[in-house]
Order: C-alpha cells, then structure tokens, then sequence
C-alpha cells in the first residue's frame, strides 16, 4: 500500500542550521518547550519557518519530525497502521505516534492542507492532557517530556475553504513570521547562497521592490528562499540578469508584462 | 441608408456585414448623418472604405466618420476621402486624431494637400506623430515597473505633451510618446521605453532625495515653497531653470547610488542625447546649454567662450557636493543663487516666460514633471472626478431609460452602527430600504470570445472538483488501500472495517457567496482607460457572473449606496434563488454612480441575508471604490464601523473579502478587513481578470 505521508526523521545534528533570529522567537519557543504548550508558526511561504524549527530542534537537542500535510492524509497515516511483514502482522508507527513516544518535536507543515477530520486527531495532544489515542491498540498515548506539536499556518493563503479553525487556533500559542529586514535578509543571503556581501544586498532590495507588486500583478510575496536561489545560481557562474529571471521572475508570473516590468527593474541592479 | 442607389446600398450593408449590428450602430448614424449634409462625398467615402473593409475595424470606421462631420460641407466636396482613411490605418487612433485635428485648425483652406501630405508641415507632423513609442503601448509593463519602484504610492498619468498636467503628488505624470531621437536600424522602440523608463525611475529618485520635500513634510507644501522661493527673484523661470539644472544632477546621483545597473542605460541615453540638444538661442542660454554639458558631459559640444571658462569650472567644482550621498536640496538651491548671481553679472536679458530646457529630459517631460507655478490654481483631484461624473451624469440622463421590477416589494429594515466613541452600539440607528435594482432595455454586449474563455476556464475549475472519495460505506470501487488496510487489521485481530468503498463523485464546494458592489457617487470618476469605474466594474461583474455559471457556484449580488441614515439603499441586482440571464445583465447595465456610501448597514444587511442560506461556506466579496462615507459617518467613525460590521460577519460565519478598487492601496484596508482578506485593485482595467482570479483563489 503507497503511503501518502510525506514524513522526515532528523537526529539532532552535531552542527547547529544556520538561523539569524530575527525578533523574539526563541526565547518565546523556549518558553513555550519548557512549558510543554503546542506552537503555531504563522508566515508566508519560505520565510524561514522550516528552518526555524529545525534551529530550534538543535538547540534544545530533540529529534525532529517533519509532516508536509494533504489532503489525502488520513488519520492511519498519522497515528500508525498494521502491516504484513513476514507473514506477520506487525504494528507500524505513524509520524505524530512516533513523536509522541520519542519525545520529539513534531512538526506539521502547512496543516491547513490536511483534512478537518485529520486535524481534529491532534486536539486532545494539544491540552493539558496530552494524549493521543490509538483506537486500533486500544491505547491512550501520554505524550513524552520532550514532545512538542509544532503547525506552521500561512494566513496569505487567501482561501475561504481552506482556513485553520479557531478551535483549532485556539489551542496554541502563535509566533507570526514576516520577510527579515533588508540587512538581514542580506545576512542570510550572504550565508546561505555564499555570495558577497554587496550581491546578497542588491539581490534583497531588488526583492523589495519585487515585493511592492505583491496583490499588484503577483498573487503571492517573493519568498526568501527564492532570493537565496538567485544567490546560489550568481554562485554557480550564472549570469546576474539570468538568475533573477530563472530563480525570482519565472516562479512569480507568468504575465508577460509583469515579467518584463521585473526584468527592468532587475537590470536597474545588476544590468 | 444610401436611399436612391442600390449598388451603395449593397456595399453597405456588406460593410456593416462584417460586424455584429449593434457595433456598426457605432458609426452607421454618422454615416446617415454625413449622407444627408453631403451625398456626393459620402458615396466616395463609402467606395473608398469598400476596397478597405478588411483592414478597418469598428474603431477606426467610427473616427473615420466622426472626423468627416467636423468638416463644413464645401470642404467635404474637395477632398479625398482615400489618404484619410490611409492616415487611420498607418497611425494609431489617438495620433490619428491629433493629426486630424491639427490639419483642421491650421489649414481649412488647403485641407485636400494637407491630408494627401503634400504640404511640408502636414509630411512633418505625421512623421514625428507615427515614429516614437506610445505610453499606452506599453502601459501594463510601465505600470508594473513604476509599482515596484514606488511601492504603488503613485498612480502613472499618461498626458498628450501640450498639454499641462495639475500639480499632485499622488501622480507621476508622464507624456503620452516618446519620440525624442530618430529612428536607429529598427532600435527605437527600445531606446523611447528607456527614455520611459528613465522618466519614471529619475522622477522617483527626485521624491526620494526629497526635492519637492524643502522645509515641508509632504510633496504638496515642498512643491508649493519651491514656487514661493522662485518667485522672490526678478526671474523667477530663470532661477527654478537653474535649480533644476543643480537638482537634476543631484536626484542623478541618487539614483546611480540606488541603482547601479543604471549606469549602462545612462550613458546609452546620454550618447544620443548630446546629438540632440536644442540651440541656445542667446547668450544666456549659451552659457547655461554649457554649465549643463558640462555637468553632464564634463565638456560642452560647442566653442565656450574663453572667459566663460573659469566661471564654468567654478561651478562645476562646486557641484561635486551633489553627487554626494549627504547632499541636500539646500545644496542645489545655494548653487542655483550662485548660478543665477553669475548670470546677472554677464548677461542682461527680460525675463524669461517659461522654464528653459536644462534637462537631460526631454523639453516636454520636464515641463510635465515640474512642479506647479504660483498662480497656477491647480484642481484637486476631486474637483477632476466631480467633473469626470457631471460628464457621465449627463450620459446617463441622456440614456436608455431605465425600468425598475415593481413586482418585488420593498422593505426597510433597521441595523444597528457600531460608535467607537463611546464603545457601545447605536440601536436601529440606520434604515436600509432594499429592493429590486432598475433595468434598462438593451444591453451592451461582451466579448464573445471572452466569455467563452472564462465559461471554459471556469468549467474546467468546476470538474477539478470531481474526486474519488474513499473510506466509503458505499461506492462505485473498491478502495484497495482501505481493504489491504482492513485484512491486514483483522489478521491483527481487529474487526474489518465497514467502509471499503471509493465514490467518484463532486466534491461539493457547498459555499454561497453575495457580492456587494458600492454604489457611490465616486464611481463615477474615469480609470486610465477613460471609462468610468462603475462602467468597469459592471463590465467586470457580467465576466464574474459568467465564470459563476459555469461553476454552478450560488450566488447574489447587491449595489448599495444611499444619502444619510435612514436612507440607505440596497438593490438586489441578482437574488440567490434567481438564474442569471436577461433581468440581471439589464440590472448590472442600469448601475450608474448614486450617492453616499454607509459601507457598516449594507454588510450587515447582506450578512443577515447570507445567513438564511445552508451552505456551510458563505463567502461576502466586497467591492468598493473608497473609503466608507455618509453624512455623520466619515473618517475614523465609518472606518470603525464598517470594521465591526466585517467582524460581525466573521462572528456569524460569513467571511468578508474586501475589493478595493482605490489606487492609493489605503492604509486602512488591513484594519477593516483583516491580513489576507483583501485585494487593493490599483489598474482599474483589469478589474474583470482580477475579480475572476481573486473569486478562483479564494475558493479553491
């Protein structure tokens, strides 16, 4: 049977992910470890969720599982299902069950994707109880010290049929993401993408201006991990003007005079 | 038509063949008319346009005529109707007219040599008016271009280059074509939109060095001291030429610092540029043609006298300090006294009637981007969109007559208004008489093509929706997943599970939405491309219902507008229980621009209504034009209320989606609606592709 979870275990790394904090993010996400309460990251897409949790999974040492969520996920690919192994049938953990006994930070990606029924599973993890029951061993899990249920949210997702209810809100402590600011998003640049200091910065005010036609031509904001793209293909012995097209102007639109509107302004930076 | 010769008869109707009745009405009355006042002619017109009518479309065949009944009947009888016509077909329709035109005031008398191109001005004119690049060719990557520079703080306002563009800081005026420099091996096009280009991104840097920003807070009142400081002088165009001579450079500089990459696009423009400069047609102007070379150039292409030469480099020493990044507005204004005191000293000369032409821009450009002259008076913004709805006030009084469905009854109802002042509701403070919109007679068609485009697009959104749902208690198939699941649970020792059935059926999008359109009299101000907004979003609101159609999506639609609190009105232009056709494209047709716009008591009221329908989502698109506003019910007050009504409805279940159709993206949008529930439409004339696209996302 094709599973339809899309789940990754990581061990706590010898090195720390490269994360620039931005505001007061971990010290809150610590708070809220330590005081064994669910977080909701909220953000536009590729802002540094994904990696925030990862920063966050090194520095209080717990594994980490990744659940990017559908909506085909079913509660059996979260909780766990029997399989045939050896003419035997044998018991296999789903992600969130996993989590819950190793103590792990569990993060579900983009839960807003997943099914309400699917959603509903991970309310009794997210009080003062926290259990999650297993119908099919007849068990009640008592989550582990070190669990942590962590959803990430994008409120520009702009669907009416596609929102987080407030159930669902309520039962976690929110920290909003937003782009960094232009130093250091061109911090982060001139980390991730290796290139110089005065690139990483051009790139980041292109992507500002980028950014103004955000809901003006672009339906959705010029993520930093696509700057941190152009970055790496200028790396790569790319061309200025074909990177930025290929890595920040092509994933955007495809209207024509949008993209030649960008090109022009990438070119008043690297022509 | 054409009565008494069959032959023209027939070539007519093969002409007005080629296009759907109600499009050549466009020009057929003016045909009829231009037949009664000169037959003779008018036969020669139509034989003419006959050996032309496949290249001519509605547009042109309309101009066509209507620029033949500006002619007085004598001078009909002397021209050929034949390089008329041609003129059309080889120049765009707006510089067709201006050509038209101009040969009317000037050359009445001559005007057979004047359309036939044989007279010296008229071969000039229709040169420089059929090389060079139009703005509107090029409006949506412009548009798009300046909205990234600026944020979308300025809306672009295309003006024909005589004419004078009232001073707003909201605008960034720009003139209609380019064609500044000659034709270079097919390179034109791109040479005139760098020009563009060049126009908007210096115009941008000159407010972000803060050029208009001299001892005030807001463009508007730097602008204004800018003027006052000018007019001290003896010549006031004198000193405001110099101090843009000094500030060009400066705003230059900012914007080479911003803007690196511009530095290739600069000297391309500066290579033409110099071939091109006008003639210095005293000595004054010699000395200033060279100060700006100079600076520009750092050597002038032609002979300075000699003992101008030591005041030149004194100058431009001194001007160093503009390419500065500390360098302020004071700066040029303390080069442009120095300047202004040299040329005291060496020239006399009377006062000059306009600025003189001491930009790298050309002549016209900078006329248009400078600020106003005292004395000027420009009209508010309002003021224009008080004139655009007089025009359209008397179109509509002029109009079909509009009919109203007297079978549905009218009621009033009473709303609650939410008082920020003192936190607390006024009870029944508004009365909302809804009813049934008017409706004209005929009904303007849409673009067929299009409207296929968009049901098709729609209906293929509409079959996205047909799922396999699995888990089943019972189905077409059987889910293997589900039983592979089942047998191995049982051999686990689990009972098997019921639901081992998929289902191929609709995955029932269960949402209903109300669209609520604004009403006001605000909407009658034109858009860009010259409409008025009610007309765009009316013609928007026929695609939507089209692409709603199709989708099988339930749906009303309702206008609002109003005049005080017990008098605010709410038309049902299409109800939930009613099928689009007919009654609600003659209700969408009758929309015209009314009063007052009491945003709190419509969303409550469609909020209320939303509520007696089932489906599980209810979607509110709110379109509006503006900032809530009625008699007692402005600024903070409206704002507050129309916000409380937004959050009423999402308290109910109804999601409001705001349509802010304001190119000024207000800053007060996010608070009413909340992040992500709102779209601020700055380029009115695509509100139909991003009404559609805005109704597909927030769906999905």
């Amino acid at each position: 049977m094709a599973s339809k979870v899309t789940a990754t275990t990581t061990k706590t790394k010898q090195r720390a992910p490269y994360y620039l904090p931005l505001g007061n993010e971990v010290a809150l996400f610590e708070a809220a470890y330590h005081a064994k309460l669910p977080v909701l990251l909220k953000g536009p897409t590729g802002c540094g969720k994904t990696r925030f949790v990862e920063y966050m999974s090194w520095e209080l040492g717990r594994p980490l599982i990744t659940v990017a969520c559908n909506e085909d996920l079913t509660a059996s690919d979260l909780v766990g299902r029997y399989l045939i192994i050896d003419d035997d049938t044998v018991w296999q953990d789903g992600p969130l069950t996993q989590g819950v006994r190793q103590g792990a930070i569990t993060y579900l990606d983009e839960i807003v994707e997943a099914r309400n029924d699917t959603v509903v599973l991970i309310h009794p993890l997210t009080d003062h109880r926290r259990i999650l029951p297993v119908d099919k061993l007849g068990q009640q899990l008592q989550a582990s010290n070190g669990f942590c249920l962590v959803l990430s949210y994008n409120p520009g997702y702009q669907s009416v049929r596609k929102e987080l209810k407030p159930s669902t809100r309520q039962r976690f402590i929110s920290i909003e993401f937003g782009f960094p600011s232009p130093e250091k998003e061109a911090q982060i640049m001139s980390h991730e993408a290796r290139v110089d200091y005065d690139i990483a910065r051009k790139l980041v005010y292109l992507g500002g201006k980028i950014r103004n036609l955000t809901g003006q031509g672009l339906e959705d904001e010029l993520s930093t991990r696509l700057l941190i793209y152009a970055g790496q293909l200028m790396q790569a012995d790319i061309a200025p003007l074909v990177a930025c097209e290929a890595a920040l102007i092509q994933p955007l639109s495809d209207d024509r005079d949008v993209q030649r509107s960008l090109l022009e302004v990438a070119n008043n930076y690297f022509g | 038509m054409l009565n008494g010769n069959i032959a023209y008869q027939r070539l007519w109707r093969r002409i007005t063949q080629r296009y759907l009745f109600a499009r050549s009405q466009a020009f057929s009355n003016d045909a009829q008319t231009l037949f009664e006042r000169a037959p003779e002619f008018t036969y020669r017109a139509i034989k003419t346009i006959g050996d032309e009518r496949r290249r001519l479309d509605v547009e042109q065949l309309r101009e066509f005529f209507e620029q033949l009944l500006l002619l007085p009947p004598r001078v009909l009888k002397q021209i050929d109707p034949k390089p008329v016509l041609d003129a059309l077909l080889s120049l765009p329709l707006e510089q067709a007219r201006r050509w038209f035109n101009f040969g009317r005031q000037r050359f009445l008398d001559r005007l057979n040599a004047y359309f036939s191109r044989t007279e010296e001005t008229s071969a000039a004119t229709y040169e420089g008016l059929a090389r060079g690049l139009s703005a509107y060719a090029n409006e949506h990557v412009l548009r798009y271009y300046s909205d990234a520079l600026t944020g979308g703080g300025r809306a672009l306002k295309f003006l024909p280059d005589d004419s004078s563009a009232p001073f707003n800081p909201q605008w960034l005026v720009l003139p209609d074509r380019v064609a500044a420099y000659p034709a270079t091996q097919g390179q034109d096009d791109d040479v005139h939109f760098l020009l563009f280009k060049w126009l908007i991104t210096h115009e941008q840097s000159h407010r972000q060095a803060g050029t208009y920003r001299w001892n005030a807070e807001d463009d508007a009142q730097g602008g204004a001291n800018l003027s006052a400081w000018f007019n001290e002088f003896a010549d006031p165009r004198l000193i405001e030429s110099v101090f843009h001579l000094f500030e060009d450079v400066r705003a230059e500089a900012h914007l080479l610092r911003q803007y690196p990459g511009f530095q290739a696009a600069r000297e391309r423009l500066l290579s033409l540029e110099v071939a091109f400069r006008p003639h210095p047609r005293d000595e004054r102007e010699r000395f200033l043609e060279a100060l700006l070379q100079h600076l520009h150039w750092n050597e002038a292409n032609f002979r300075v006298p000699k003992v101008w030469q030591q005041a030149l480099k004194t100058l431009c020493q001194r001007a160093v300090v503009l390419r500065e990044p500390t360098a302020k507005v004071e700066d040029s204004i303390a080069l442009a006294q120095a300047a202004y005191a040299q040329l005291g000293k060496r020239f006399v000369g009377p006062p000059l009637s306009a600025p003189l032409c001491l930009s790298l821009l050309p002549y016209e450009a900078r006329l248009l981007l400078a600020p106003p002259h005292p004395g000027d008076a420009p009209p508010q913004p309002q003021t224009i969109w008080m004139q655009g709805a007089d025009a359209h006030l008397e179109d509509v009084d002029g109009g079909a007559e509009a009919t109203v469905d007297t079978a549905l009854p009218a009621h009033t109802r009473h709303y609650d208004e939410w008082d920020f002042h003192s936190l607390q509701y006024r009870l029944k403070w508004c009365a909302l008489h809804e009813g049934c919109a008017p409706r004209t007679e005929s009904v303007a068609l849409l673009n067929r093509h299009q409207v296929n485009q968009v049901r098709r697009a729609f209906e293929w959104m509409a079959q996205e929706d047909w799922v396999r749902q699995k888990r089943q208690l019972q189905g077409d198939d059987i889910d293997v997943d589900a039983w592979v699941e089942g047998l191995v649970d049982r051999r686990a020792g689990l009972p098997l599970p019921e639901k081992l059935y998929s289902q191929q059926s609709r995955n029932q999008r269960d949402l209903c939405a109300a669209i609520l359109l604004d009403q006001s009299d605000s909407t009658a101000r034109l858009t860009p491309g010259g409409q008025s907004v009610i007309e765009v979003e009316r013609e928007a609101l026929r695609y939507l219902c089209e692409a709603l159609d199709a989708l099988h999506d339930e749906y009303a639609i309702f206008s609002y507008s109003g005049e005080g609190r017990t008098q605010v009105d709410c038309f049902a232009l299409k109800t939930f229980d009613e099928v689009y056709g007919l009654k609600t494209q003659q209700r969408l047709e009758a929309l015209r621009p009314l009063s007052q716009n009491r945003d709190g008591c419509a969303l409550r009221h469609v909020t209320r209504v939303m509520l007696t329908r089932q489906a599980r989502t209810k979607l509110l698109l709110h379109i509006t034009d503006g900032r809530p506003w009625d008699h007692d019910y402005t600024q903070r007050y409206a704002l507050e209320d129309a916000k409380r009504a937004v959050q009423e409805a999402y308290g109910v279940g109804v999601k409001v989606f705001g349509v802010v159709c304001d190119p000024h993206a207000p800053a007060y949008v996010k608070s009413t609606y909340g992040a992500g529930r709102y779209v601020v439409v700055k380029h009115l004339d695509d509100l139909a592709e991003r009404l559609l696209g805005l109704y597909r996302k927030v769906t999905r």
